[in-house]
């Protein structure tokens, strides 16, 4: 079993070479970081106030815009991509009658899903480092590397995350139950929508799958009272079950 | 059941996608060292049996046996001995050949050198490192062909692997078949349209029409693939059939004044013109054409109707 599943995710990697899925996973990280670099590097003396550090306004510029919509494009889009590849090549028929077992074929799919995330966060971090080092050369005295801020700004990428695992298990059900990407794309948009409206009062928006990581952005900012504890365990639980769920619908898939 | 000499076998196979029957009862049996073609119409069920052998589609436990074992119970035993090619090559553009290969020889467990050595065997070591999608359809078929060798199996099961393939890429095939078959004692089941092909290479065959087999048994054994029509053309055909059919031999009236009748051979033939002659027939010409496997394809079919 070990066996099967080692190469499985060892020829899953393989297959994501050159692909919009590894694409997304390298860009969207520098897209975001660097966007706040510029803005930084363009206009530090009008955002920072003389004397403080503006490192934390600049991580946090980034962790606010990630939260409220992008990392859940940004999911959207790989759990799509990831299938699309799959999709496009005709090749499930191909997956499913090599002589793996189909947990090794699932979960090398869930695995090479995380892998792609966790290099996107990874990423994060490091292109926020060195880009907090270039704005900082510019702006010597009002931005500079603080390690608590940067601690800080890691924490709250990392509570963001866990906290869109359930939203992350749905997309990856859809787009692999349809081919078409505009299924999990509309229900990505429309739990998107839906989620910011919600947020603005709703009382059991803690629920909502697709709101869960800009409340939890939020409740690190001091600026909603929703238990995060609550939100990261219902967001993993819910993303086992997912993950459960899929499993079943894979072994009974019918490839044509 | 002799799993020594059988390799694929099922057992009143019946398959139903909602209301619609798809395969009806089909017992298929195929010997271990043969080349089996699967002959059918388009719809007949060619490739919903194939994805059934492949445990692509459920069809239940106790009727679908490779090398004599339930293919649903040892899924990953079983497909671990069979190469396959399904309708239409799965392959991913972004990837270049020797890469695909790659993640097949992974899945597989084999050794990377696999890769290369059935890239010279399709024919393609020049094109491997060129991306997927600038390669031509017959490029890419041979590939495929490629991923169903790659971890040696000793048993191939091909749908429609010459679809798309000009006619040379249909010879190379063919003779990478038939030299699998006999220089590497690989079994192969092989679906096609193409009637002429299967006849060049198979050493049996099967048809299905409307989900349900028709025959099954070696070329030589085909009814009536011995059989010749004999095509007489005569003065007066009408009273030619009379004369032969108090012979007993049943001939048709055909729009020229010709007839035409089945016997079995050559010392048949020179008896029916004998006969004709001695009744003061005049027989202008006399000829015969071979029962090929269209023709026995054909007539299977449509007495199926």
């Amino acid at each position: 079993m070990i066996n099967q599943l080692y190469r499985s995710v060892k020829a899953e990697t393989l297959k994501y070479r050159g692909t919009y899925a590894m694409a997304l996973a390298v860009l969207a990280p520098l897209f975001i970081s660097l966007l706040m670099a510029v803005i930084y590097f363009i206009k530090a003396e009008k955002l920072v106030k003389t004397g403080t550090n503006g490192l934390a306004g600049m991580l946090d510029g980034g962790v606010n815009a990630s939260a409220a919509m992008l990392f859940t494009f940004y999911l959207v889009m790989l759990t799509i991509l990831i299938h699309q590849v799959e999709f496009r090549a005709h090749a499930l028929k191909d997956v499913f009658s090599y002589p793996v077992s189909y947990f090794s074929t699932y979960i090398s799919k869930w695995i090479v899903s995380f892998l792609l995330i966790g290099l996107s966060v990874a990423l994060y971090f490091i292109f926020s480092l060195l880009l907090t080092w270039v704005v900082g050369l510019r702006h010597p005295s009002l931005v500079w590397f603080d390690m608590d801020v940067f601690i800080h700004f890691m924490k709250q990428v990392c509570i963001v995350m866990i906290a869109s695992f359930l939203l992350l298990g749905i997309q990856f059900l859809v787009a692999l139950r349809w081919s078409n990407p505009i299924v999990p794309l509309g229900l990505g948009v429309v739990g998107f929508i839906s989620a910011i409206i919600l947020v603005q009062g709703w009382k059991h928006v803690d629920t909502h799958p697709y709101a869960l990581g800009l409340l939890s952005y939020m409740r690190t900012m001091g600026r909603t009272s929703f238990t995060l504890g609550h939100m990261m365990t219902y967001s993993t639980i819910g993303l086992v079950v997912m993950m459960t769920g899929g499993y079943f619908m894979w072994t009974k898939r019918r490839i044509v | 059941m002799d799993s020594k000499n059988t390799i694929i076998e099922t057992r009143n196979l019946s398959f139903a996608i909602g209301k619609t029957q798809i395969l009806k009862d089909v017992s298929l049996s195929v010997p271990r060292g043969s080349v089996y073609g699967f002959l059918g119409p388009n719809g007949a069920g060619k490739t919903t049996l194939i994805r059934i052998m492949l445990n692509l589609f459920s069809a239940g436990s106790e009727s679908v046996f490779l090398f004599g074992k339930d293919v649903t119970r040892n899924r990953v035993e079983v497909l671990s001995r069979v190469g396959r090619f399904v309708e239409q090559p799965s392959l991913y553009d972004h990837l270049t050949g020797a890469q695909n290969l790659r993640v097949t020889q992974t899945y597989y467990g084999v050794s990377p050198s696999r890769v290369g050595e059935v890239l010279s065997l399709v024919g393609m070591t020049e094109y491997a490192n060129r991306k997927v999608k600038a390669y031509s359809l017959g490029m890419r078929q041979r590939v495929a062909i490629a991923q169903a060798l790659i971890h040696d199996p000793e048993l191939l099961i091909l749908d429609e692997p010459t679809n798309g393939l000009d006619p040379s890429g249909i010879r190379e095939i063919r003779e990478l078949m038939v030299s699998l078959n006999r220089d590497h004692g690989k079994t192969i089941f092989v679906s096609s349209h193409n009637l002429s092909e299967i006849e060049k290479m198979c050493t049996h065959v099967g048809v299905i029409h409307h989900g349900q087999i028709l025959y099954q048994g070696s070329m030589e054994r085909i009814p009536s693939a011995n059989e010749n029509t004999l095509e007489i053309k005569v003065k007066d055909p009408v009273n030619v059939i009379k004369l032969l059919k108090e012979q007993g031999l049943e001939a048709t009236h055909n729009h020229n004044s010709t007839i035409t009748l089945t016997v079995s051979g050559e010392k048949q033939i020179a008896a029916i013109n004998r006969y004709l002659v001695e009744k003061g027939t005049d027989v202008f010409s006399l000829t015969t054409h071979q029962n090929n496997l269209e023709d026995i394809f054909i007539a299977l079919t449509n007495d199926n109707q």
